[in-house]
């Protein structure tokens, strides 16, 4: 087996081997999944060894899997995926180790339900298949509603029913998508495929590329979530449980602007240009509408899931703003985003498994009490405003480079956020820690334990690492990013070569050949 | 004519079924009480059945009997569908007869009689026949959906299923003898030649007939606006028989369906299409808006029924002479939902008890899946397929069915379906999460799991995944069963 194979179904072998563990044995359950969870990132760092830093698919397998049916089962990797594969590895078994003690009743199920999730995670991240990746994205919505159904907060019920179903329309809209684009394919080139590069030579018209692109782009940006698509994101979060809010955060909101690099863009190039205005100003008004909305909250988890709008709000903006600098500070923002807002979950975790609450008035004067936690708490805060030298500040700063060189405007309007960014986490960082000790209920809390601070030794290392040296990262992006980039100035310097005038004739011709596939 | 040992293999299925619906017949006059034997005799007779078509499958297929029926692989594969069915039913109702004291042995000479209707029908090759196998089919039904005869409801349902059935037929008939006048015959390809001829095709007597034609197989697949019958009748019935009606009874009334507007009324296919657009709009529409606030587990099962009978038009009004996909992913699609159905309702009969008339409502099932993680695990899987979720089968059929809706130009069809598939998320997902969200009632509800409703639940759940995931090998997998269809179709195109 390839090892982009092992990577994605050792997890899906590993909930199976958990299934048929007794379901009291919960230390053994959780050893097992953590160990089974370090053996894949293990694996993955194989990934990073055997990649070239050159814009190519990677590691390839492709394979029949219903050749009748034009589906294969292709999977690869190139500079945009390595290190989201790897945030995925990275951040399980974080995950797995940071909710020993918090998760407690139905133990068995909840590691079944993680250990799956990372399969489809992995799986969607490589897939090159339009059909294997449809199924892997739509394989992580079954766990990740029973996790937050399960084990979440009171309204559970209602955030995971709403999460389920904002994420299920998109999707089944793009599902119709991918199949209008594979017929249209067939009807040009006579092949049935469900290839990505295969589909990637496919000529539309540009209404159809148009209503195409709308039907990705809403698939994706729900599941970012861009705004105004984002409300089942602060309930979604603020019920789930720990671990499932660091997944949830860490990983799966990243599919949605994967999503675009991938596929939207690349497969509908002319569409997304035309869209660009109006995504960057949506990501504009996410970046602000997310910081304030964050800095009014009362609860901290809802505050970090709302300064995810905002931080994913700044990737979408890098994305669309088309250059290297930007598409490049993009993908590591997604990856950095990751790291820093899955650590202020746990963190967030480590509190409320203390003292049940998340209310900020409830807390103040903790650096008194829990040294090391405030100080990491601190680190963590200070990576998610982006402070240099810390991770956050290099994508942060790729992006308003980027957006400046794109538009003056957007660049002004965004740094606005990095502001109000830093404004609402210090805030908050100000209110929870500095002080006296106000409430007694926090006189007594215990700091980190062992097993807590290993969590976040990890987490830590990244960012600084990413912070102070991100070449190694970069490298290994930037060839891929180029050739994106490249690519979609190619369309759009034809386009503006030609002029408006010119397009027409041309865009006559394809609808023509489009006409093939509507019926008679 | 000429009645060949092949005509005989042909029809070993029907002989089988009936001739062991007249055993059981006479066995319980002459012996009442030993219902229990009797539906061990009767699965004894549906797995006979399954060799008899495993043989009829290799013999020749062509119009027998003087063009009244066609065994092609078409038939077979709908006769082994409601084979299947049918022998899931007499596996799950044992033990709920015998729960609800209603264990008499007609039961099974009745089951045994509309699955040889239902033979009767998706063989048909003649619109006598298919009239013979609906009569045939529903007559015994009729009596099995009022077995519960001192229950209300039962009787309720039972009545309104023969007045409106009779009704229907009525239609059907009437459309029947248009096509006669017409054409001078009642023969599948008489009726192309006839209509081909006489250029019918365009012509509103002609038409009508097909209108009226249409509405008999609409009530009979359930669809809007003849689904009146349907949440009545599916909640009165003892639930095997509902099951059995979801997935074998509609089924075969596809097959019939699909096979007649395929072959005789393609060529009006402008003319039809639109009404068919509309009711499969319709009737996705309101079967899923419907099943939104049904709190009643038969009930929500029967309103889906409802749009999965819209999902199938949705293939019937992307049927096309240059491929035969649509009907492809009619045919699995129907196939798919007749193990998901038969699964749901197997757990609908295990949860029923005799106490409560009310029936099974969502409250009954809080908790299930934390007190019987096995139970809880197949009821999951069976409303994710339903709800089109991949990796299910479920998700393949609709996949089917919408591709051929898009290929055919009906794009926007399409997405209605999925708009639909979205919507019906809701009560579905409803179901899992009472199952496992809820806390569990103060006194649960007993599960009566014997093993004939495991064995039903463990082939459904292996059937739901596995065609949905499975490559091709020793066991059939997704593409397999479509090799089986779409070469049964050609043979019908060929036939046209």
């Amino acid at each position: 087996m390839d090892i982009l194979s092992r990577i994605t179904f050792l997890p899906l072998i590993a909930a199976v081997l958990v299934a048929f563990m007794p379901a009291h044995s919960h230390r053994t359950i959780k050893w097992f999944t953590f160990l089974a969870t370090m053996t894949v990132f293990l694996l993955s760092m194989g990934l990073v060894r055997q990649f070239d830093a050159i814009p190519a698919m990677q590691m390839t397998v492709h394979k029949a899997w219903l050749p009748s049916l034009g589906i294969s089962y292709h999977m690869g990797i190139d500079g945009i995926s390595l290190f989201l594969v790897m945030l995925v590895t990275f951040l399980t078994p974080i995950t797995v180790l940071g909710c020993f003690n918090s998760i407690d009743v139905r133990v068995k199920e909840f590691f079944i339900c993680l250990l799956l999730l990372e399969t489809a995670m992995i799986g969607a991240f490589v897939a090159l298949d339009l059909f294997l990746f449809y199924m892997f994205w739509e394989a992580m919505l079954i766990p990740m509603y029973f996790m937050i159904g399960m084990w979440g907060g009171e309204r559970r019920v209602y955030a995971t029913v709403k999460f389920f179903i904002y994420t299920m329309i998109g999707s089944l809209l793009m599902l119709i998508a991918i199949l209008y684009v594979v017929h249209v394919h067939k009807a040009q080139t006579g092949t049935l495929s469900f290839d990505l590069p295969v589909l990637l030579e496919t000529v539309m018209s540009g209404p159809q590329q148009w209503l195409l692109f709308l039907a990705f782009a809403l698939a994706f940006a729900i599941k970012v979530p861009m705004f105004p698509f984002h409300t089942w994101l602060p309930d979604a979060h603020v019920e789930a449980p720990t671990p499932g809010s660091v997944i949830l955060a860490g990983v799966l909101l990243k599919m949605g602007t994967y999503g675009f690099i991938r596929f939207a863009m690349p497969m509908f190039p002319e569409a997304a240009l035309r869209a660009l205005p109006l995504i960057a100003t949506i990501a504009i008004i996410g970046i602000i509408y997310g910081a304030l909305v964050a800095m009014v909250q009362k609860d901290v988890k809802k505050l970090v899931a709302y300064s995810s709008v905002s931080h994913l709000g700044f990737v979408m903006l890098g994305l669309f703003a088309l250059n290297t600098q930007a598409v490049e500070g993009a993908i590591l923002g997604m990856i950095n985003h990751g790291i820093s807002t899955g650590a202020l979950f746990l963190l967030v975790g480590v509190i409320y498994e203390r003292r049940h609450t998340r209310l900020i008035s409830e807390y103040g004067g903790l650096t008194k009490v829990m040294p090391v936690y405030a100080t990491i708490f601190l680190i963590v805060t200070l990576s998610s405003i982006g402070l240099p030298p810390l991770n956050g500040f290099v994508h942060e700063f790729l992006i308003l480079v980027g957006a400046f060189q794109a538009n003056v405007w957007w660049g002004v309007l965004a740094a606005t956020g990095v502001v109000l960014g830093a404004i609402y986490m210090l805030w908050m960082f100000q209110r929870v820690f500095f002080g006296e000790v106000t409430n007694e209920k926090n006189a007594k809390l215990k700091d980190l334990n062992l097993r807590e601070i290993l969590v976040f030794i990890p987490l830590i290392v990244m960012i600084f690492w990413m912070g102070v040296y991100s070449k190694p990262f970069v490298a290994r992006i930037e060839p891929s990013v180029a050739q994106f980039v490249g690519q979609m100035n190619d369309v759009r310097n034809r386009a503006e070569a030609r002029g408006s005038g010119a397009i027409a004739p041309q865009s006559a011709s394809l609808g023509d050949k489009s006409e093939t596939v509507a019926p008679r | 004519m000429m009645f060949t040992p092949e005509i005989a293999t042909q029809l070993m299925p029907l002989f089988l079924l009936v001739g062991g619906a007249l055993v059981l017949l006479a066995w319980s006059a002459a012996a009442p009480k030993t219902a229990r034997a009797q539906s061990v005799f009767a699965g004894i007779v549906q797995l006979l059945t399954f060799g008899a078509i495993a043989r009829a499958w290799h013999t020749p297929a062509g119009p027998i009997l003087g063009g009244m029926l066609i065994v092609d692989h078409f038939a077979l594969f709908f006769t082994a569908l409601c084979m299947i069915a049918s022998l899931g039913t007499t596996l799950v109702s044992d033990g709920y007869l015998r729960r609800f004291d209603i264990m008499r042995g007609e039961y099974y000479a009745l089951l045994l009689l509309s699955t040889a209707g239902m033979f009767v029908l998706v063989t048909a090759y003649d619109l006598m026949s298919v009239f013979l196998g609906i009569e045939l089919m529903s007559l015994a039904l009729y009596v099995m959906i009022g077995f519960r005869r001192r229950d209300f409801l039962a009787n309720e349902a039972a009545m309104k299923y023969f007045l409106l059935g009779a009704f229907a037929i009525a239609f059907f008939l009437y459309g029947m003898s248009l096509v006669y006048g017409l054409c001078g015959t009642l023969n599948f390809k008489g009726i192309v030649l006839s209509a081909m001829d006489h250029e019918y095709y365009r012509q509103t007597p002609f038409l009508f007939a097909i209108a009226l034609i249409l509405v008999g197989f609409v009530f009979k697949v359930s669809a809007v606006p003849f689904h009146m019958w349907v949440p009545d009748v599916y909640q009165g019935a003892p639930s095997p028989v509902t099951g059995f009606m979801a997935g074998a009874v509609k089924a075969a009334s596809f097959a019939a369906f699909l096979r007649l507007f395929y072959m005789s009324f393609f060529p009006a296919r402008s003319d039809w299409v639109g009404i068919v657009v509309v009711l499969a709009v319709a009737t996705m529409t309101l079967g899923n808006v419907v099943a939104l606030v049904q709190r009643n587990l038969k009930r929500m099962l029967a309103y889906s029924s409802i749009a999965h009978a819209g999902y199938i038009l949705v293939g019937m009004a992307a049927l096309s002479v240059e491929n035969t996909r649509a009907a492809s992913g009619i045919m699995f699609y129907v196939l798919v939902y007749a193990f998901m159905t038969m699964g749901a309702f197997a757990l609908v009969c295990a949860l029923e008890n005799r106490g409560d008339s009310r029936g099974l409502e969502l409250e009954d099932i809080a908790g299930l899946g934390l007190r019987r993680p096995m139970i809880g695990v197949a009821m999951a899987v069976f409303m994710f397929a339903m709800a089109g979720i991949p990796p299910t089968a479920g998700f393949f059929g609709k996949y089917y069915i919408f591709n051929a809706a898009i290929e055919r130009g009906l794009t926007w069809l399409a997405v209605v379906g999925v708009l639909n598939s979205a919507l019906s998320l809701y009560y579905y997902l409803r179901v899992v999460v009472y199952m496992y969200f809820r806390p569990a009632a103060p006194n649960p509800t007993t599960v009566f799991d014997d093993w004939g409703v495991r064995t039903v639940l463990i082939i459904s759940v292996l059937a739901v995944i596995w065609l949905g995931l499975g490559p091709s090998g020793a066991v059939p997998g997704i593409e397999t069963v479509l090799s089986w269809t779409s070469d049964s179709l050609d043979h019908i195109v060929s036939l046209r």
